[in-house]
């Protein structure tokens, strides 16, 4: 049994080993499969999303400045803090949502009916067979992610300001270009490897440790990676967010 | 035959000696000290909750005792790295009491896993190993279905096809007769007893199934309380006038 005190360090000893798996050469067709299948799925859920938030973000953002008389520079807001913060914070959300809990479900219910002892009995490692592609599907699917949670929410602002709040359209794409410089998006592109990994570390330990048995074992497991990984993605935000641009301030 | 070879063959399938194995404060395998000896099938016999199960798994190195030690196949299961404790597991096959199949993949393609994944076996080869399989176990015909489209049975006997793949000197039954009707229960001990005879394998089985051991096992010992009662060839088990023995024989409440 491991005594309590280590439980906090139980979920990095488990990303080492799962990063260490990742070396020790996953099954390339496996991988392939997942990298696209985890990045089809959680696409549309990000897309949607991100969709809607840039608009609820530039319609708050126009109440704010349209007394000031600066309506036409609510796509500012949504440029600088959308892309830069709450996009791909979404678009981990969405990731450990609809990724988190299905990697979680599935490996737990793969170790419940004792198909993960089946594999360590024919001499092959869980980690580098299901982990490994698991995690690098993640990795992979998190910038990704992150990019069309960028545009899409981009895209919500546009389509709000231009059709209900009745801005120009060109000056409504250039306020909401001139906050987003290359630098964010590839800020942005970093936090999305950094929310994949998390969001794929925290669903592999939650579907590879010994919990509860059965059908309950498999749904606590899924919705542990759910909340565990959504925390973790807004920690990880907030801490990437104050690490790169608090050096600004 | 090498020397290295001739010894490695008279060394017992299965040593345990004095292992301890606690979850809690329970011992579930208490101070066991045990030899299965290579090309018989043994029959490890014993009422639901007594460490039948935990038995296998510390043989395979799936569970580590808090004492004593476990030599299967010739190696320090606890003592060896993880490398030669994934290479002993690749001489080994096992049958678990819920056949552990991979859902997803047919029947076919689970019988080919460890020959595609462990051996990277050629796919003319595979198809012609999976083939010859397939039809050991008396499923020629079941390939392209899915797990769940098949009967106890019929998973079983998939399991066992598996299980027999990459070859192994020695193959491992938790429960094969659990769940199943009397007759297909029948088959399953008929189709192992066959097998066994054919290949002149080790084969260790765990049951609490009286017919199916006085069919299948060549000896045999009974597990009460976490501790070996008795053990021997079949003969003399079941013809032993220990009270607890002989309770258990004939299925009377202990």
């Amino acid at each position: 049994m491991i005594p309590q005190v280590l439980l906090p360090l139980m979920l990095p000893a488990f990303a080492l080993r799962a990063t260490a798996a990742i070396l020790r050469g996953p099954p390339l067709k496996d991988t392939v499969l997942l990298v696209s299948r985890v990045i089809l799925r959680s696409l549309p859920v990000v897309v949607i999303i991100c969709f809607f938030c840039g608009a609820m973000l530039t319609v708050q953002a126009a109440a704010s400045l349209a007394p000031f008389g600066a309506l036409r520079m609510s796509g500012l807001i949504v440029g600088f803090g959308g892309v830069r913060e709450v996009f791909p914070l979404l678009a981990g959300g969405a990731l450990a949502s609809r990724t988190g809990a299905e990697i979680a479900s599935q490996l737990q219910a793969m170790r419940v009916t004792r198909q993960v002892e089946a594999l360590e009995m024919m001499g092959l490692d869980p980690l580098v067979l299901l982990v490994a592609p698991r995690l690098i599907a993640c990795v992979v699917a998190g910038p990704v992610c992150v990019f069309a949670a960028m545009v899409s929410g981009l895209v919500g602002g546009q389509v709000i300001g231009q059709f209900q709040l009745g801005i120009d359209r060109s000056a409504m794409w250039a306020t909401l270009l001139s906050a987003v410089g290359v630098g964010d998006l590839v800020v942005g592109l970093i936090k999305g490897v950094v929310l994949g990994f998390v969001v794929g570390v925290v669903a592999c330990y939650e579907g590879s440790i010994v919990a509860e048995g059965g059908a309950r074992g498999v749904g606590a497991a899924a919705n542990r990676a759910v909340v565990r990984g959504m925390v973790l993605v807004c920690l990880s935000c907030l801490g990437l967010s104050a690490l790169i641009y608090g050096r600004f301030l | 035959m090498t020397v290295a070879n001739e010894q490695s063959a008279q060394t017992p399938a299965i040593e345990l000696r004095a292992v301890t194995k606690r979850f809690g404060p329970r011992a579930v395998v208490d101070d066991v000290t045990l030899s299965i000896q290579r090309g018989r099938t043994t029959v490890i016999l014993g009422p639901s909750g007594t460490g039948k199960s935990t038995l296998l798994r510390l043989a395979t190195g799936l569970l580590e005792p808090e004492a004593g030690s476990v030599h299967t196949l010739g190696v320090d299961v606890f003592g060896a790295k993880k490398h030669e404790l994934l290479r002993l597991r690749r001489r080994m096959g096992m049958l678990f009491q819920d056949n552990a199949l991979f859902g997803s993949l047919s029947v076919f393609d689970n019988v080919a896993f460890p020959l595609r994944r462990v051996q990277r076996t050629a796919e003319p080869e595979v198809r012609r190993r999976v083939d010859e399989l397939l039809q050991l176990v008396g499923l020629p015909e079941l390939g392209d279905r899915l797990p769940d489209r098949l009967s106890g049975g019929q998973r079983k006997r998939v399991a066992l096809a598996r299980a027999m793949a990459l070859s192994p000197e020695l193959v491992l039954f938790d429960e094969p007769t659990s769940g199943l009707d009397p007759q297909t229960s029948a088959s399953i001990d008929q189709l192992i007893k066959d097998t066994q005879t054919r290949l002149g394998l080790t084969f260790v089985v765990i049951t609490h199934d009286i017919e199916s051991a006085g069919i299948i096992a060549d000896d045999a010992g009974l597990l009460l309380d976490g501790k070996v009662h008795l053990f021997g060839p079949r003969a003399t088990v079941w013809a032993s006038q220990d009270p607890r023995v002989r309770a258990f024989l004939e299925r009377r409440a202990g």
